[in-house]
Order: C-alpha cells, then sequence, then structure tokens
C-alpha cells in the first residue's frame, strides 16, 4: 500500500512537467483561503464607485436576506465538502420544504408542518448518507439521483402547481427587521454560531476534520467514519430545509422553480470561501465571505440595470474560476 | 489490490461454454434490453396506438435527441467524468444558428456553412472544459456545471423567446422520409455505429478506457491522459452542438428552453446502460439501451395520459434505484 | 534444495549501476549502490525492508532520480531516467500490485498504447490476440490463459503472466521482478520459475527480488545483497550459502541505545486462539503478559501487521479467539481503546496523522471522551493534558498548534506514539515503531516502551529492525506466509536465527 501511493505521487509530479516554487504554492494557498474577504472588500469599493444605489436600504435588505439564505444552505455544503462529499440535492430540499409548510398551512396546526417538513429533510439527508457509506456511490452520483428523485416527488406532490401563500411565522424570522437588521441575517447568526461551536468545540467537529483530512488514520483512531458521514448529510439536508422556510418566507409565495440555483451558488459560496473538495480543508468565515461575495456580485447585476440573466453567467464564472483556484491549490499542497 | 480482481477457480468452471462466457460478460445489457422488450411487449398487448408501426418508428425518432447527447456523455463518463454542460450546449448552438437566419432572411444557402458554424461552437466550448479540467486538476462535473451556468446567461442574452426564421429547407433535417421511415434514424443509426466503431475499434476510443481505468496505468503505457480528457470533452460538447442543430429542425424555431433536462436525462440513460461512472467500463451498446428504455417509457406514459409531474416522480424512480444498486470497484 | 543453474551468462553487461546515491528529506535511502547485470543471468536482490531494494528499482524504472551516480545501459551513460526513456530503453518491471486494466481483455492490456491497426486504422483485434496469443505461447501460457478473456477473471498468478507478456511486447531485454513469489500460491511457482528460465536463455537480464532465500538458489545465478542503502556484497550464487547471504544481510554491530531491561512478566493480558484472516493469516496462536515486550518479526506480506490490525478490530477475523484480561477482546477499535488496548499503527502518514491538522489536535483525536462532557469539548483540560505529554515526549517544536505536516519524522512519530499513551493502554501493539526516524528519536521511543513495561503495561513490538527486536524484547515470534514460523527466547536470539526463521530455511511447508 505504502510503496504504491509514494510511487504514484512521484509518478504524478515527474508528469505534471513543471517545477514550482514554495513561494508560489504559499501564494497559492492563501490565495485559497483569503480570495473572499478581499473580493468582497474590493465590490464594495467598486459598488460605492459604480453603483451608490447598492447602498441604499431597501437593497441592503435584499442583499442582508439573500446572503442569509444562501449562508444557511452553503453552510450545510461547508461540511459535506469537509468529509470529502458533495450535496447536489440541497436545491430540491430547499423547494420541498417551502412546498410543504404552504401546502400544509391549509389545515392542521403550523407546528406539525414544520416537523414535517424538518423530518423529510432529515430523511433525505440520511438517504444520501447512506447510498455514500453504506453502498459506495460516488457522493455526486448519489445526491444527484436524490436531486431527481426529489424534484419528480415534488412535482407529483404539487401536480405542477405553484400556489399558497407563506404563513406569517416565516416572514417574522426571514423578512421582519430586528432594529434595522432582517431577521434572516440572525437566523444566519445563529446558524453559523451553532456549527462554529460544534466544528471548534465537540468531538463531533473534530471529528468531521478527521474524517476529511484523513479517513484511514481517522478509522484507526477509533472514528466512526460512516456515522460522521451520514450525520453531515443530514445536517446539510435540513440546513437546506431551514434555507428554503427563510426563502420562501422572504419572496411571500411559492413558486416551482424556487431554489434552483442553490446548488451551483451553495458550492460555490464554499468553495470561494477556501473549501476544497478532498475535504478536511475549510470553514465557516471562508464560506460566510464566499456567499456574501456571490450574493453581492449577483445583486450588483441588478443594481447596475443589467439584464438579470447574467446572473447565470456570474454564479458560472465564480464557480469555475473557484473550483479552479480550489482544484490547483490543493494539488501544489499535496505533491 | 491485486485480491480485488481475484477470482477463484471455482466460480471460473461455473462459465464454462461460451455462450454463457457471452452472458456473463454482457449482463447489464442483456438485462436493460429485456426490460425494453418487456415494456414493449406489454404495452402492445394492452394499448393499440403503441403498436402501430408509425408510432414504433416515432419512439426511434424520439430517442434521436437523448441518444446524440448520451454518446457524448457515455465517453466523458467512461474517462471518469460526466459533463453537466451538455444542455446549455445543444440551446446555445441552437440559438445562434437560428438568429443568424433570422437576421440574414432565411437564407437556405446558410444552412451548411451554420452547420459548421454549430459544430465549431461545440468544439470550442468543449476544448475549453478538457482544458481548464486537465490544467487545474479541478473536478470535472463541477467545473461542467459552472460551465452551464454561464451558458444560461449567454443563451437568455440572446434570447428569451423563441426565435423564428428557419429555412424551409433546413426543416427537412427532421421531416424527410422515405416511406415511412425519417432518414434522420437512419442517419441516427449510422451514428450509432460510428460510435461504437470508435469507442471499440480505434485507440483514442480505447484510450478512454485506459484513462478511465487507470490514470496511472494509462501514463505508464505512454497514453496522454491530458489528450484523451480533452479529447473526451471536446467529442461531448460536438454531440451536444448535433443535438441542438437537430433540435432547431424539429421545433422549426430557435428555443430557449431547448433540450431542458437532457444533461439529467443523459447520465441516467448512461448509468442505465451500465457504465460505471467510475470511469473506464461499459459500452455504446448499454447506453443506446439505455435511451431506447427512456424513450419507449415516455412514449407509453405519454399514450396512456400520464401526469408530466408523474412521468418525473418515475423518472426519479428509476435513477434513485440505478444509483442504489450501484457497487463501486473498489469496494471490497 | 541447492539445484545450482548451470546456466553460463554472458560477459555482456547491459545495466551497470555506478555509485547511486539518494535520500528523502535528510534519510539517506541509498548512500553507495553499485549494482550491475549481465545479458542472460538471473540476478538476485536481496536485503531487508528498507535496505533499499524498492528505492533502486525506481531509480532503474525512472520513477527516481538519482542524486548522484550514473545509469549505464548498453553503454551509455545516464544521470537519471524518466519512465518512457526506461521503457524505450527495454526495461520493464513486475510489481506485486499490478499495473494493469482489470476491466479489459488480456490482448488488450498487452499491447496497450500500441494497439495494432488494421484497415481503415481501426484496431485490428485479430491481430491483437494473435499477437497475445504468441507471447502466451512463449511463456507456456497460451493453454490456460485466453487472450479475449477480461483480465480480472484472471488468477493472481495468470495476472502475472500477463505482466510478463507485457514486458515481452516491448521486447524488454531487462526484467526487473519485484518479489514475484510473494503473492502467487505455491501450485505456480513452477510454472513462474521455468518462465524466468526460459527468458534468460533468450538473453535477457533479469533482476529478481525475493526474501525467500531458497528461490534465490533454486534460480538466480548471481546474488547481490543490499544493507541500509548500501551494496554489502555480489555473488555468484554457486559460491555461496544461506549463511553467508543471511550474515551480509544483518550483520551490523550491536548499540547500546536499548534501555536495560528491568522487570519481570506479571499475568496474562492477551491470549490468542487459533487466530485466522481471510487469505493473510492462519492459526495463529500466542499470548502477551503483562509488563512483557513480544515482537513480532516477519518479512513484508508475512502476515504480521495483519495480525496487529485484528487484535484491534481493524482486520475482520474469520475465526478463532482473542482473549483480553479475561473476555473475548472488543470488536471495534474505539471500544478498544476504551478498554486500553490500542494500535500504534505503521506508516504515520497513512494511518497515524491528519497531517494537515495541528499537533493538538492529532494528540487528542483518539482520547476526546477524556476532555468532553456530553460531547462537549473542555478546552483547557485538553490543553493542559497535550501540553504534558509533548513536554513529556520532548516533541518539538513544542507548540500545540503546529500543523503536523511541517514536523519531522522523529517528532511526527512521537505524536502519533503519543495520541495512543494518553489513552492510558494496559497493552500497546507498536507496528513499525521507528521506521524512517533519525537515532535519537529511536532511543527516546526505546526508553518509553521501557516505561510503559515498568509500569506493567504489555507491549507488542512488530518491527522489520532486528536489532531493535533484540534490544527490546522478552521473546520473538516469527511469521511466515501468514503462519507463525516459530517461538525464539531471550537467550536465544540472533539475527540470523530470526531471518532463518522469517526467510522460511527452516519451515515446515504445510
Amino acid at each position: 500500500m505504502k510503496s504504491t501511493i509514494t510511487q504514484s505521487r512521484s509518478i504524478r509530479s515527474y508528469f505534471s512537467g513543471f517545477q514550482t516554487s514554495a513561494r508560489f504554492v504559499r501564494g497559492v494557498d492563501l490565495a485559497g483561503q483569503w480570495a473572499a474577504p478581499i473580493l468582497i472588500v474590493a465590490v464594495l469599493i467598486m459598488a460605492a464607485i459604480f453603483a451608490p444605489a447598492f447602498y441604499l436600504p431597501t437593497n441592503l435588505k435584499t442583499v442582508g436576506i439573500q446572503i442569509a439564505v444562501l449562508g444557511i444552505v452553503a453552510v450545510g455544503q461547508t461540511l459535506v465538502l469537509l468529509v470529502r462529499s458533495i450535496d447536489l440535492s440541497v436545491s430540491a430540499v430547499l423547494a420541498l420544504g417551502a412546498v410543504i409548510v404552504v401546502q400544509t398551512e391549509a389545515g392542521g396546526p403550523l407546528w406539525i408542518s414544520f416537523v414535517e417538513a424538518f423530518a423529510v429533510a432529515a430523511a433525505v439527508g440520511l438517504a444520501n448518507g447512506l447510498l455514500i457509506t453504506k453502498r459506495q456511490v460516488p457522493p455526486f452520483v448519489a445526491t444527484f439521483g436524490m436531486l431527481v428523485f426529489v424534484q419528480g416527488a415534488r412535482l407529483a406532490y404539487t401536480k405542477g402547481q405553484a400556489s399558497g401563500t407563506v404563513p406569517e411565522i416565516l416572514r417574522a424570522i426571514s423578512f421582519e427587521q430586528v432594529g434595522p437588521i432582517p431577521a434572516a441575517l440572525i437566523v444566519w447568526l445563529i446558524v453559523n454560531i451553532i456549527v462554529l461551536f460544534i466544528l471548534q468545540k465537540t468531538r463531533y467537529g473534530r471529528w468531521i476534520y478527521a474524517v476529511g483530512g484523513n479517513p484511514a488514520a481517522a478509522r484507526y483512531a477509533g472514528i466512526p467514519v460512516d456515522l460522521v458521514i451520514i450525520g453531515v448529510h443530514t445536517i446539510c439536508s435540513m440546513l437546506a430545509m431551514l434555507g428554503g422556510l427563510l426563502l420562501s418566507g422572504y419572496i411571500g409565495y411559492v413558486d416551482l422553480r424556487l431554489g434552483a440555483d442553490y446548488n451551483t451558488n451553495s458550492i460555490a459560496g464554499a468553495i470561494v470561501g477556501g473549501t476544497t473538495f478532498t475535504g478536511g480543508r475549510g470553514n465557516l468565515f471562508g464560506t460566510a465571505a464566499g456567499a456574501a461575495l456571490l450574493i453581492m456580485l449577483l445583486n450588483l447585476v441588478v443594481v447596475l440595470g443589467l439584464p438579470i440573466h447574467w446572473q447565470y453567467a456570474v454564479q458560472g464564472i465564480v464557480l469555475v474560476m473557484a473550483v479552479a483556484l480550489q482544484g490547483f491549490r490543493q494539488f501544489l499542497l499535496s505533491r | 489490490m491485486a485480491v480485488t480482481f481475484e477470482k477463484t477457480r471455482e466460480a471460473k468452471s461455473f462459465y464454462s461454454g461460451r455462450w454463457l462466457k457471452f452472458l456473463r460478460d454482457n449482463a447489464s445489457i442483456i438485462l436493460i434490453y429485456t426490460i425494453i422488450l418487456l415494456v414493449i411487449g406489454i404495452a402492445a398487448v394492452f394499448n393499440e396506438n403503441f403498436r402501430s408501426p408509425s408510432n414504433l418508428v416515432n419512439i426511434f425518432r424520439q430517442s434521436i435527441i437523448l441518444g446524440l447527447i448520451a454518446i457524448g456523455q457515455s465517453v466523458v463518463a467512461l474517462t471518469g467524468g460526466l459533463d453537466m454542460s451538455v444542455a446549455q450546449v445543444a440551446r446555445i448552438v441552437g440559438l445562434t444558428v437560428a438568429t443568424i437566419f433570422a437576421a440574414e432572411g432565411s437564407n437556405p444557402d446558410l444552412i451548411i456553412p451554420l452547420i459548421f458554424l454549430g459544430l465549431l461552437i461545440g468544439m470550442a466550448i468543449g476544448l475549453f472544459n478538457g482544458i481548464i479540467i486537465t490544467r487545474t486538476h479541478a473536478n470535472p462535473f463541477i467545473i461542467t456545471l459552472g460551465i452551464a451556468s454561464i451558458l444560461r446567461g449567454i443563451n437568455l442574452a440572446i434570447s428569451s423567446t423563441p426565435i423564428r426564421g428557419i429555412p424551409k429547407a433546413y426543416l427537412l433535417i427532421y421531416d424527410f422520409k422515405i416511406g415511412i421511415i425519417p432518414v434522420n434514424v437512419l442517419v441516427m443509426a449510422l451514428i450509432w455505429v460510428i460510435a461504437y466503431i470508435f469507442t471499440t475499434r480505434t485507440r483514442t476510443g480505447r484510450a478512454f478506457f485506459a484513462v478511465g481505468g487507470s490514470e496511472r496505468v494509462a501514463r505508464l503505457s505512454a497514453i496522454s491522459y491530458n489528450r484523451t480528457l480533452v479529447v473526451a470533452h471536446t467529442f461531448c460538447s460536438v454531440c451536444a452542438a448535433l443535438t441542438g442543430l437537430f433540435l432547431l429542425a424539429r421545433t422549426g424555431v430557435g428555443d430557449p428552453s431547448a433540450a431542458e433536462g437532457m444533461d439529467f436525462q443523459s447520465i441516467v440513460a448512461v448509468a442505465l446502460g451500465g457504465i460505471s461512472l467510475y470511469g473506464g467500463r461499459g459500452s455504446m451498446i448499454g447506453t443506446l439501451g439505455g435511451v431506447l428504455l427512456l424513450a419507449t417509457l415516455s412514449n407509453v406514459f405519454n399514450l396512456l395520459q400520464v401526469n408530466i409531474y408523474y412521468q418525473q416522480l418515475f423518472l426519479g424512480l428509476i435513477v434513485l434505484i440505478t444509483v442504489a444498486a450501484y457497487k463501486s470497484p473498489r469496494a471490497a | 534444495m541447492t539445484n545450482v543453474s548451470n546456466n553460463v551468462p554472458s560477459d555482456t553487461v547491459i545495466l551497470s549501476l555506478k555509485h547511486i546515491e539518494k535520500s528523502f528529506g535528510g534519510i539517506h535511502a541509498l548512500s553507495d549502490v553499485s549494482f550491475d547485470l549481465r545479458a542472460g543471468e538471473i540476478h538476485a536482490l536481496v536485503g531487508e525492508n528498507g535496505a533499499g531494494k524498492s528505492t533502486l528499482i525506481k531509480i532503474v524504472t525512472g520513477a527516481y532520480t538519482p542524486d548522484a551516480g550514473e545509469i549505464q545501459i548498453n553503454g551509455s551513460v545516464y544521470k537519471s531516467l524518466d519512465p518512457t526513456q526506461a521503457r524505450n530503453l527495454g526495461i520493464a518491471a513486475v510489481y506485486q500490485e499490478f499495473n494493469l486494466l482489470p476491466e479489459l481483455s488480456v490482448a488488450e492490456n498487452i499491447s496497450l498504447g500500441a494497439q495494432p491497426l488494421g484497415r481503415f486504422r481501426l484496431i485490428d483485434k485479430k491481430a491483437r490476440s494473435a499477437l497475445a496469443y504468441e507471447l502466451l505461447e512463449r511463456l507456456g501460457a497460451h493453454t490456460h490463459i485466453d487472450p479475449d478473456e477480461v483480465v480480472k477473471r484472471l488468477t493472481v498468478g495468470e495476472q502475472q503472466l500477463v505482466e510478463i507478456a507485457k514486458a515481452l511486447a516491448i521486447n524488454a531485454r531487462i526484467l526487473i521482478m519485484d518479489e514475484p513469489s510473494a503473492i502467487l500460491p505455491s501450485r505456480d511457482l513452477d510454472r513462474l520459475f521455468t518462465v524466468i528460465r526460459n527468458l534468460r536463455d533468450e538473453g535477457r537480464g533479469i533482476i529478481y527480488i525475493s526474501h525467500r532465500l531458497n528461490e534465490i538458489f533454486e534460480l538466480a545465478d548471481r546474488v547481490t545483497v543490499l544493507k541500509d542503502g548500501q551494496t554489502m556484497a555480489t555473488k555468484n550464487v554457486a559460491d555461496t550459502n544461506h549463511a553467508e547471504l543471511v550474515s551480509l544481510m544483518v550483520g551490523r554491530p550491536l548499540t547500546d541505545m536499548y534501555p536495560p531491561k528491568d522487570n519481570t512478566p506479571g499475568e496474562i493480558l492477551l491470549e490468542v486462539r487459533d487466530l485466522c484472516v481471510e487469505g493473510t493469516v492462519y492459526h495463529v496462536n500466542f499470548n502477551v503478559r503483562a509488563g512483557e515486550v513480544v515482537g513480532l518479526a516477519g518479512l513484508g506480506g508475512s502476515g504480521r501487521t495483519t495480525v496487529c490490525r485484528a487484535l484491534v478490530a481493524l482486520a475482520d477475523v474469520r475465526s478463532g479467539e482473542i482473549i483480553y484480561r479475561g473476555k473475548p477482546a472488543p470488536r471495534s477499535p474505539a471500544a478498544a481503546a476504551q478498554a486500553g488496548l490500542v494500535l500504534v499503527p505503521e506508516d504515520r502518514k497513512t494511518y497515524g496523522l491528519v497531517l494537515n491538522q495541528s499537533m493538538r489536535f492529532n494528540l487528542s483525536l483518539p482520547n476526546l471522551s477524556q476532555f468532553s462532557l456530553m460531547g462537549i469539548l473542555h478546552s483547557a483540560k485538553e490543553k493542559g493534558t497535550i501540553y504534558k505529554i509533548i513536554k513529556n515526549l520532548q516533541i518539538k517544536p513544542p507548540v500545540p498548534d503546529i500543523s503536523t505536516e511541517n514536523l519531522s519524522g522523529g517528532n511526527q512519530q512521537k505524536v502519533v506514539v503519543g495520541k495512543w499513551l494518553l489513552a492510558n493502554p494496559k497493552l500497546v501493539i507498536f507496528d513499525e515503531p521507528t521506521r524512517g526516524i533519525d537515532v535519537g528519536a529511536k532511543a527516546e521511543i526505546y526508553m518509553r516502551i521501557r516505561e510503559l513495561t515498568r509500569q506493567g503495561v504489555g507491549v507488542i513490538m512488530a518491527s522489520s529492525e532486528l536489532p531493535e527486536l533484540i534490544g527490546m524484547c522478552d521473546r520473538i515470534l516469527v511469521f511466515y506466509e501468514g503462519r507463525l514460523s516459530g517461538e525464539i527466547p531471550r537467550e536465544q536470539f540472533s539475527e540470523e536465527a530470526i531471518m532463518r526463521l522469517a526467510t522460511g530455511v527452516k519451515v515446515n511447508e504445510e
């Protein structure tokens, strides 16, 4: 085992064909970690010069709520990426949650709808985790299959009709303000604090970094690797559900295309913030910055009066550049 | 690692005859074609409209779009990647060609040059995908997901409403028939044969298998990893471009929602057909089976007037079952 | 056994290595190796684990660049080779881990990268199969290997022959075989030997690496012994014997880095009865007492490491019993650690450390329950304990938050040892505890082991470094091909005695 690893690595470095200095590697590493915060500052300055409308209170509120929603989904995505997995079903879960709550609003107590919503999300996450650990399905295939399935289930359930108004409570935790701050931002902050606490101050958090950093060493250290991965997927789906509830509270109605971009954007947010696909590297601060950067760029498209579809181009460019940068960074670091 | 390959003598003697060996080596392909025959058989018994010759021809014609995309997707899957940008590539080609037709007053002389232009666009996008993936060592799936998003923005910038003004002659690509058999079905059959030969009988085609099977072994055998991956992605995007050109002839307008969902469906077809999404294993015959199964099912559902949303749910179920039946080659 | 070959090699030297040096991270893997290979000879390369055999092979096949020395092939001189160049010069290697694509056919694997083309520049399948058939025929394997069979359906022995056929396909003049017999069932051995002899008789040069001295006397014409990265001697097989080779492989002066033994063993801690692990370990029995150091010796693939893993539930036990402190041993690594039964694994970078994380992270990883209440960590308590162990083991630099990838090998190893000492173990299994670390760090780890036994902890020490086993152990169990081939009490310790058992010199074949 050992000899093959060293052998393949030496062959790899031979074929990659160029010599790199330590300073170059360090530079790429730092760029990977600090790209998002630096770019945020740059964007804020550019906005002040070219698009002062960005700073209008109503716009800032919109941006704030959108950052909160994407930020929450991206926290889940970060956790999943930390254990070398990925979740492409977040957009479906997000949309599903909004639908469930809105549809069951008609009859029965509200809290049951909420319990149902989070139970469904947990079930989806659990299924993702089981497919990945127990059946060794590659994560993107498993969660992609789940995406198609959950989307189908949602359409079959709603018969494709976008319907319903959103319960007051969702407006309250999303659109209403606490002082000058939209409630959604506070929810986002709370989620970040809780997950940060889990990652930094609990045994489970250590396990997540260990499983992502070196699964074999984690197993030798007696860590239940499969359980960690399943747990992280369950958390990720439930955070996507929370994001969906906040989003529908903000928009005020539920429509079919709700949340479609959250796969791309949550991955982009996490990756821009310094999380890598190879696991064990990444943190919530970076993810928060990545989500904020992405939303600000998307918002600038609107503020600058550009056609709305350029948002797609922006999120695509951010994703490609971030993935390319992190892929290259990881490649250099692991040589 | 070597132990994983090991098979005991007992297991070998179980498959002694030549035809048993054939069954064993092609189990997944035989399974999918059996399912197709079952579906066709059941539908033909219970539904009159289904068994009409024109409907059966129709199934083949409907399968062309998914088929073209799936050929390209298969090649990328064989190398161990997936291309999430195929639907957007098909769309951008359709929209660009339609826009130029509309601007030039439906000039039929432009048909040939514009077909070449469409293919060139596909080739350029595929090259770009391949080069980014090999240069940055990034995940092909995510890179192409990002590229898809960029292309979606560009597509909406080109037009968000259908573009009219396609010359009549161009529509013959879809409509021209000999008897009841559309010529495009015959052409498609030929394309499948070529795709099969390409992946089984050319050095480039076999390189996909080598690279997908083991990057290290491929490199030790002097097969260029980077070149093979770039070729695979370029090939895939060119297939998607062909799909875009064909869709344009079918709908007769440049459709800004053309090929919707085709990236999903092509992956489903590829996985159903038994190509390992880890790369290195599978065949075009399997993918053809996956495509035909999906086309047959969709035809049956439409005849039975099953709600489109239940169709979606059913597709989701198929995907989930395929995925759950998945067995990693790396698992003990 | 000593049916010495009557082959007369030619005098044409086809490969010659002169004063090759190679080091990794300041540690010399090869310090001065010279070696030459003639056309038409089987040249065996022997040496203990870590003597530098694989490094040497990788230099010849172009995977590594030597730091100094030169390589002469067919009269041309090279400073270093790259893999393509080596291939074009007719150098091929058959490793224990095959470079085959399991999903493709035998014929395709053999001509991969240079498949024969026929009409329309399409691959000529017939020609491809014919070529494979012809090559297999030269190996005498055409009767039982179908060129069109998928490689994954072949046995290991058959796959090995396909690898050799691949080497013939590029017309390799220099064929390197890295422990080809280690992965073969004994019934396939004769066939392999015939194949190798035939290749030699065609005038090829063959470098044959093996731990089994019997094979060398049966097969090879000359033998070169490596030790600690240096060439000890090159001999004609006819002019040497087992005893001489063994003493060349191991002969080195004992140093006084081993602290003296100062306690007597107590009650039985661990009892292993008839332990079997699928495909690797067969019917192993032994026990370990409190305060005792039991050595496990054996060459790579002898089942030594698997036994270590099985004791802490990291390998699936097929049959047999493991009794730990009077009860069946826990069946998960976490439960085993809880009960004080821990494994300090080999290869710290693969199994021991999460490299991109801090020293503190790694030290506390298996011990988090000590510092946590209901899963929440008590940082002050953690820091205190970590600081103590860092000081105690003298890990340098004593900075808990330094990333472990920035530590030296010796300090990394101390972190791995430290994280298991924190678990308050009753029985510690060390697998290769001093591989690749400097002398000072070695001595400290030996001290630590003595200290443990003084506290009544039982120690199992699996190692391929014989001097350290001899210096540290109360008794040594030797493994050969998955079985316990013998137990040596302290008063009979000698490297020769261990090597004899480990190379299967005096072993009942069944």
